[in-house]
């Protein structure tokens, strides 16, 4: 009588000697054998993987980015409160730091005056947070 | 780059050959691998840990993927020798073997662990002298019960229950027939009534 180990041994062996005959049969002896039976999923798993695997850069640079924008909230501010100071500010920097407008303006929003008031509140918050924004303020 | 380089990299599939590659499998390729999934899980019982044929498969592609762009954090598959099945077959195996090793490796580390020598000098491990409803008994047990239930399935069935007793011990297809003496054709029929029953 096999010991307690080898029983698992054992059902692991069998099952590897038939997953084993599997890959020598041809094709037409898997479809004689399988076919049927229900309609293989592996093509429908190795796809919802793969875009899994390709959507993972993009949800983690999205948590990333949440993550910033509840610090970013979560800390106050010494910006103008109403939101045509706040865009009058941002115009007064990136006009003698155009290097800036590179970080502000994506290709999607070229102009200024395209930002949303969040966007530009958030920008100049993101500012504060490097330090940069208050030579712009104390000429407020 | 150079030449060698370039050479190197053209021996590795892409993720483009590889997304390429999922679309391109057969049917039969498709009930290769999943059979194939399905038994390997199965032969690992509860040392699976709750993962199924579904997971082998996704792990395989997962580490196919990222093997593609870090062949130290996954597989890469040669695609210029290995075909995409035998690639997949591959890491299913791999895969399943550390599933394995890895709950065998957590056993003995909580055996070794907890063993303790007692006032005689004698080495008491309370994982080998473990009650019978200890986790890995349990899954010994559940072992145990599924033999019991493949034997009961090919009572009838002179040559299966040969061809498991062949497995058991451990022998190849070609040891088998020629150790029992089991005309070929007698074994791939009964090898095929199996892999039917255990589907």
């Amino acid at each position: 009588m096999p010991n307690n180990k080898s029983y698992d041994d054992e059902l692991e062996l069998l099952m590897s000697f038939l997953a084993e005959s599997v890959t020598q049969m041809d094709d037409s002896q898997i479809k004689e054998e399988y076919g049927n039976g229900p309609k293989p999923r592996t093509k429908q798993i190795l796809r919802a993987e793969l875009s899994n695997l390709r959507t993972q850069k993009l949800r983690k640079a999205r948590i990333e980015y949440e993550s910033a924008t509840r610090s970013l909230s979560s800390q106050s501010y010494d910006l103008p409160p109403s939101s045509s100071e706040q865009r009058a500010i941002l115009s007064r920097i990136l006009s003698r730091q155009p290097g800036l407008a590179s970080l502000a303006l994506t290709a999607q929003h070229r102009e200024l005056r395209d930002l949303s008031d969040s966007d530009v509140e958030s920008f100049l918050k993101q500012l504060a947070a490097l330090g940069l924004l208050d030579p712009f303020l104390e000429g407020k | 780059m150079t030449d060698r380089n370039r050479d190197a990299k053209n021996e590795y599939a892409t993720r483009g050959d590889i997304e390429q590659a999922v679309e391109s499998l057969s049917s039969s390729d498709e009930l290769r691998l999943e059979k194939f999934a399905s038994y390997k899980t199965r032969g690992l019982g509860r040392k699976a840990v709750y993962r199924d044929h579904e997971d082998l498969l996704s792990e395989a592609i997962k580490s196919t993927w990222i093997g593609a762009e870090d062949p130290n954090a996954g597989r890469r598959w040669r695609n210029k020798d290995v075909s995409f099945v035998q690639h997949l077959l591959g890491a299913m195996r791999s895969i399943a073997s550390h599933w394995k090793e890895t709950v065998d490796d957590c056993e003995a580390k909580l055996d070794s662990d907890l063993t303790v020598e007692t006032e005689d000098g004698e080495m008491l491990s309370p994982v080998e002298n473990a009650p019978s409803d200890e986790p890995d008994q349990e899954r010994v047990l559940i072992a145990k019960e599924q033999l019991a239930a493949i034997f009961r399935l090919f009572q009838g069935d002179d040559d299966a229950a040969l061809v498991i007793e062949g497995i058991r011990e451990g022998w190849t297809g070609t040891e088998i027939i020629e150790r029992l003496a089991l005309p070929k054709n007698r074994y791939e029929a009964a090898l095929r009534r199996i892999r039917y029953r255990l589907k």
